[in-house]
C-alpha cells in the first residue's frame, strides 16, 4: 500500500475514533443532562402540589381528609398532559388519592422503599417506561404524613435523546467527510516534495555505475548525499576492475 | 538501529497536519454538538419556564380575584426568591402590572452572558392584569454540560498522543527505516561489500528506490560473475585478477545478494502501545471495582466452598480483613508479574520475542474477558493474576526485542521508546477508561481492553519482523549476588530509602489510595480518571527534561532526593487538606517527583556499577533492584488499605508523606556520607 494511502487511512481512522468516542460521550452526557432538566420541571410541579396539599395540612387535618386534594391533582394532570399519573400515599404505602394510569392500583413497594431511604423526603425513581418524582407532605408539626408522586413517561426524554443522537451522528459523519476531503487534498501536497526527492534518489542510484557525463546531473538529496559519493565511486571502481578481466584483454 | 533521524521534518509536518485536522474536526463537531444541545435544551427550558410562570400567574390571579391590589401582595418577593433559588436555569423572575411596570423582581447574581426573557399573562376576573416575566439564563446549559468540555479536552489530548504514536511509527516503518537501510547498505558498498540487498517489497516510490539500489547491486554482481566465467575460460591471469578483486570487494554468491532486513525498536512500539493502552484502561477504577465486588459478594462467595479444598479456602478468605482483600487484585497482579517474568525471560530466549508476545496476548485477553464476567472479589483477584501472566510475557517480549535490535550504545534509546509507549498509554488509557466506565460501567471496559489487546497482536504480525532466536542462558544461582548486594550499604540505602518508597508512592498511594479517596470525596469516575491522567502527563512532560538536568551535572543523587521529598510533601498535603484539589495537586506533584527520580535511580545504579557493587555485574544488580522494587509495589496497596482502615484517609496520607520525607532525608544523608564509587572523588566532580 502506498505511504500516502497508509497515512490517509491512519489519520482518518484516528479522527474517526476520536469523533466516534466524542459523539458517544456527548450523547450520554446530553441524555443525562436532558433527563435531569425534564425531571426538574416535573419536580417543580410536584413541589407546587406539595405546597397546595400542605396548605390544607397546616389546618390540622389528616391527609386523607383533605377533600380538595383529588381536585387539585386532577387539575394539574389536565393542565400538563405529559403527566401520566399523580398519586398521594401515606407512609404505610396506602393509596389516598390518585389520577391517571394505575390510580386504583396498590402503591408499588419500590416507592415506599424509596421514600423510606430518602434523606430529605424527596425522591426520584426511574423505571423502564416512566419516571416518578415525589415530594414529602409534612404537617404543621414537622411530621411526614405522606407523599405526592408524579409520574411522567420516559418517552418525553427518550424521543428527544434519540433524535439528538441521530443529529450527532449526522454531524460526526459530515465532520469525518470534511476531514477525509482535507486529508485527500492536502496529504499529497505535503508528500509531493518527498516523492520528488525519492525520484532524484532513484535516478542517482540508477546511474551510479555510468560514465560521469551520462550520470545523474541533478543535485543528490541530502538524505543520501554523504553516502552517495563513496557509493558511486565504489560501484564505478568495481565495474571498472571487473571490466579489466583477462578475457577482455585477450 | 536504522538511522531514525531521516525525514524528521516530514514527520513533524505530517504529525502537525494530522493534529490540525483532528483539532479542526473535533472543534467543529463540538460546536455543532453544542448547537444541537442548545436548541434541544432551550425548548425544554421554555417548557419549564412556562410551567413556573403558569403557576405564579395562577397564584397571583387568585389573589387579585379576591381583590388584593397588585402592589400589596404579601409574600410575593419571598415566593419569587424561592423560585429563583430552586431553579438554577432562571436569571430573573419579574411580576409586572397591567401597565408593564415591574412591581416585584428577583434576580440571580451571575457573571454575565445572555438572558432570554419570556412573558406570560396574569389574568384576574377574566381580564389581563399583568405579566410574569422569566429570564432564562443562556449560560445555564453550560453548567449542566460542563463535563463535555473536559471530555473534549481529554479526547483531543488522547487522540493527539495516539496520532503521534501511530504516525511516527508509520512514517518510520514506511520511509525512514527503508531509506536508512539503503544508506547503511550504500556505506557497505562504499567499503566494497556488494553482497547485500535491501529487503523491501513496497509498491510505492520507496520500493522503486530500493529496487534501483538492488538493481545496481545485481548489475555489479552479474557483471562480476560473467567476467569471472570469461576469465576462468581464458586461463592465464584469472587467479591474480580474481585475488585482486576479492581483496577489494565482497560479491554476492551465485544465488544472489543476501536480503538485509532492518531491525528497529519502532517495529514493536505500536503493538506495545496498544497492549499497554488496553492494560491501563481499568487503572483508575480497579480499587473501586474491588470494593464494590467485595460488598456484593460478601465475606466469601458460595462457589469458593464448592471447589476442591474450597472449604479451607473459604475459611481462609473469610479470615482476611476486608480492607486487605480489596487491595489484593492490585497486589496479586504485581506479584504475578514478578513471578512470571523469569519464566517469560527464558521463553523469550527460546522462542523469540514475537512468539512470546503472541503467547502473552492469550492469557491477557482471557483475563480481561473473565474479569468482565466476574461477580465476586476472588474471581477478580484470580483473573487479574491471569492478566499478570499476559503482561509479564508481553513486557518481557518487548524488552527482549529491544535487547535484540539495539547495541549497547543505543540500548538507552530503546528503553526510552519502551517507557514512552508505557507512559503515553498511561495517559490515554487511564483517562479514556475512566470516562467510559463513568458512562457504560466498569465491566464493559475490560472487554474493550481485550479488544485492544487482540489489536496489539494483529499489529505485531503486521509491523514486527521476527527476531533471531537466541540460546537460553543457563540460570545462574543468584542468591550469593543478592546477599553481596544487600551487604553493600550504598545499594541497600538506595533500595530502602528511594526504590521501595517510590513504589509505595506509585502503586500504593497513586494507584490505590488516590482513586478510593477521590471516590470518597464524591467525585465521578471520569474525574478520577482525569486526575490520575495528570500523573502520566507530567511524567511525559518532565521526564526527559529532568533526566537531562540530572545527567548534565551528575545530579542523580539530588534528583532522587528531590523526587522523594516532593512525593513526601505531596502525600502529606493531602493529609492536611483532604479535598479534590489537594488530591489533584498531589498527583501532579508525584508525576514531577517520579520524573525526577525514575531515570536518576537507574543512573545511580549504573554509576555504582562502575565501583562498589560487590563484584556483581550491573545487569544483575539492576535486575535484583527492580525485583525488590516490585516487592515494595506488591505490599504497598495492602499497607495502604490497612492504614486507611485504622487511621482514615487524612492520617494515612499524612503518615505516608512523613514516612517518605524521612526516607528523603535519610537518602540525602547517605548520599553525603557514602561515596558513590570512589571515596576520594566527590560526586560533583565526576
Amino acid at each position: 500500500m502506498r505511504l500516502t494511502l497508509r497515512l490517509f487511512l491512519a489519520i482518518w481512522l484516528i479522527i474517526a475514533g476520536a469523533a466516534g468516542l466524542l459523539t458517544l460521550l456527548n450523547h450520554f452526557k446530553f441524555a443525562t443532562a436532558y433527563a435531569d432538566l425534564v425531571r426538574s420541571r416535573f419536580a417543580f410541579l410536584a413541589a407546587d402540589l406539595e405546597q397546595s396539599i400542605e396548605a390544607g395540612l397546616s389546618l390540622g387535618l389528616p391527609v386523607d381528609q383533605l377533600r380538595n386534594t383529588q381536585a387539585v391533582i386532577q387539575r394539574t394532570k389536565e393542565r400538563w398532559p405529559e403527566i401520566t399519573a399523580i398519586r398521594v400515599f401515606d407512609p404505610a404505602g396506602n393509596a389516598l388519592f390518585g389520577v391517571g394510569e394505575g390510580a386504583e392500583a396498590a402503591v408499588p413497594p419500590a416507592w415506599v422503599e424509596a421514600a423510606r431511604r430518602s434523606r430529605d423526603g424527596a425522591w426520584t425513581l426511574p423505571d423502564e417506561h416512566a419516571t416518578t418524582v415525589a415530594k414529602p407532605l409534612v404537617n404543621a408539626f414537622g411530621l411526614t404524613v405522606g407523599w405526592v408522586a408524579l409520574t411522567y413517561s420516559n418517552a418525553i426524554v427518550d424521543g428527544q435523546v434519540a433524535g439528538t443522537g441521530g443529529l450527532l451522528v449526522q454531524h460526526a459523519a459530515i465532520g469525518l467527510g470534511i476531514a477525509a476531503l482535507l486529508c485527500a487534498l492536502l496529504l499529497p501536497l505535503l508528500l509531493r516534495p518527498i516523492w520528488a526527492e525519492m525520484q532524484r534518489m532513484e535516478a542517482a542510484i540508477r546511474t551510479a555505475g555510468e560514465a560521469p557525463e551520462t550520470a545523474q546531473a541533478a543535485p543528490v538529496p541530502e538524505e543520501i548525499a554523504a553516502s552517495y559519493g563513496p557509493f558511486r565511486t565504489a560501484v564505478a571502481n568495481a565495474l571498472g576492475l571487473i571490466r579489466t578481466a583477462p578475457s577482455a584483454r585477450t | 538501529m536504522a538511522n531514525e533521524t531521516l525525514f524528521r521534518g516530514l514527520s513533524i509536518r505530517i504529525v502537525a497536519f494530522a493534529i490540525a485536522v483532528l483539532v479542526l474536526s473535533l472543534a467543529g463537531l463540538s460546536y455543532a454538538t453544542y448547537d444541537v444541545f442548545d436548541r434541544q435544551a432551550a425548548a425544554e427550558l421554555d417548557r419549564k419556564a412556562a410551567a413556573v410562570a403558569d403557576l405564579i400567574a395562577n397564584r397571583v390571579g387568585r389573589a387579585l380575584d379576591l381583590g388584593v391590589p397588585f402592589d400589596q401582595l404579601v409574600g410575593v418577593e419571598e415566593f419569587l426568591g424561592d423560585v429563583i433559588q430552586d431553579q438554577p436555569e432562571f436569571a430573573s423572575v419579574t411580576l409586572a402590572d397591567a401597565a408593564g411596570r415591574e412591581v416585584y423582581r428577583k434576580d440571580r447574581p451571575r457573571p454575565g452572558g445572555g438572558v432570554r426573557v419570556q412573558s406570560w399573562p396574569v389574568t384576574a376576573r377574566g381580564v389581563a392584569a399583568g405579566a410574569v416575566l422569566i429570564g432564562v439564563d443562556s449560560e445555564a446549559l453550560n453548567e449542566r454540560l460542563v463535563g463535555i468540555a473536559f471530555d473534549v479536552g481529554v479526547t483531543l489530548l488522547v487522540s493527539a498522543l495516539i496520532s503521534l504514536e501511530v504516525l511516527l511509527v508509520l512514517i518510520a516503518v514506511s520511509l525512514t527505516i527503508p531509506v536508512g537501510t539503503l544508506v547503511t547498505l550504500m556505506n557497505k558498498v562504499a567499503g566494497g561489500d556488494f553482497s547485500r540487498r535491501v529487503d523491501d517489497r513496497a509498491q510505492d516510490q520507496v520500493g522503486r528506490l530500493t529496487a534501483a539500489f538492488n538493481a545496481a547491486i545485481e548489475r555489479v554482481n552479474r557483471e562480476y560473475r560473467a567476467a569471472l566465467d570469461r576469465a576462468l575460460a581464458a586461463g592465464a591471469d584469472a587467479a591474480a585478477w580474481g585475488a585482486e578483486l576479492s581483496r577489494r570487494f565482497v560479491f554476492a554468491p551465485a544465488a544472489g545478494a543476501e536480503p538485509f532486513a532492518p531491525q528497529s525498536v519502532l517495529f514493536i512500539r505500536l503493538p506495545l502501545f496498544l497492549f499497554f493502552f488496553g492494560s491501563e484502561l481499568p487503572r483508575s477504577f480497579l480499587p473501586i471495582l474491588a470494593k464494590d465486588l467485595h460488598a456484593a459478594s460478601g465475606p466469601a462467595p458460595a462457589w469458593l466452598a464448592a471447589v476442591p479444598g474450597g472449604s479451607w479456602l473459604a475459611q481462609a478468605y473469610a479470615a482476611i480483613p476486608a480492607e486487605v482483600l480489596v487491595a489484593l487484585p492490585l497486589s496479586a497482579y504485581l506479584l504475578g508479574i514478578a513471578l512470571f517474568s523469569p519464566m517469560a525471560g527464558r521463553l523469550a530466549a527460546a522462542r523469540g520475542s514475537r512468539t512470546l508476545f503472541s503467547i502473552g496476548v492469550v492469557p491477557a485477553v482471557a483475563g480481561y474477558v473473565l474479569t468482565f464476567l466476574a461477580d465476586s472479589l476472588p474471581e477478580l483477584i484470580l483473573w487479574r493474576t491471569v492478566n499478570a501472566l499476559g503482561f509479564a510475557f508481553v513486557s518481557i517480549a518487548a524488552l527482549d526485542h529491544i535487547a535484540a535490535v539495539t547495541t549497547p550504545t543505543t540500548r538507552a534509546q530503546g528503553m526510552a521508546a519502551y517507557l514512552a509507549a508505557y507512559v503515553s498509554a498511561g495517559v490515554c488509557g487511564t483517562a479514556i477508561g475512566a470516562i467510559l466506565a463513568d458512562r457504560i460501567g466498569f465491566a464493559p471496559v475490560f472487554l474493550l481492553s481485550a479488544v485492544f489487546t487482540i489489536g496489539s497482536a494483529v499489529l505485531l504480525w503486521i509491523f514486527t519482523p521476527a527476531t533471531p532466536h537466541r540460546d537460553a542462558a543457563p540460570a545462574k544461582k543468584a542468591s550469593g549476588s543478592m546477599l553481596r548486594l544487600l551487604a553493600t550499604p550504598r545499594f541497600l540505602g538506595l533500595l530502602l530509602c528511594a526504590g521501595i518508597p517510590m513504589q509505595v508512592i506509585q502503586s500504593g498511594f497513586l494507584f490505590y489510595y488516590a482513586p478510593l479517596l477521590l471516590q470518597e470525596l464524591g467525585n465521578r469516575q471520569a474525574v478520577i480518571g482525569r486526575v490520575l491522567m495528570i500523573y502520566f502527563l507530567l511524567v511525559i512532560v518532565f521526564n526527559e527534561v529532568l533526566a537531562r538536568w540530572a545527567d548534565g551535572g551528575q545530579r542523580h543523587g539530588k534528583a532522587v532526593a528531590i523526587g522523594l521529598g516532593l512525593s513526601g510533601v505531596a502525600a502529606a498535603a493531602v493529609g492536611l487538606w483532604t479535598n479534590t484539589w489537594a488530591a489533584a495537586g498531589s498527583v501532579a506533584a508525584i508525576g514531577v517527583a517520579w520524573a525526577f527520580s525514575f531515570s536518576a535511580q537507574g543512573a545511580l545504579l549504573l554509576r555504582m556499577g562502575e565501583g562498589r557493587l560487590a563484584g556483581v555485574p550491573p545487569a544483575v544488580a539492576i535486575g535484583f533492584y527492580r525485583l525488590a522494587e516490585r516487592c515494595g509495589a506488591m505490599v504497598a496497596p495492602v499497607l495502604m488499605s490497612l492504614m486507611i482502615t485504622h487511621m482514615g484517609f487524612a492520617d494515612t496520607a499524612l503518615a505516608t508523606g512523613i514516612g517518605i520525607a524521612v526516607c528523603a532525608v535519610l537518602f540525602a544523608v547517605q548520599m553525603a556520607a557514602l561515596p558513590l564509587t570512589d571515596s576520594t572523588v566527590p560526586e560533583t566532580s565526576r
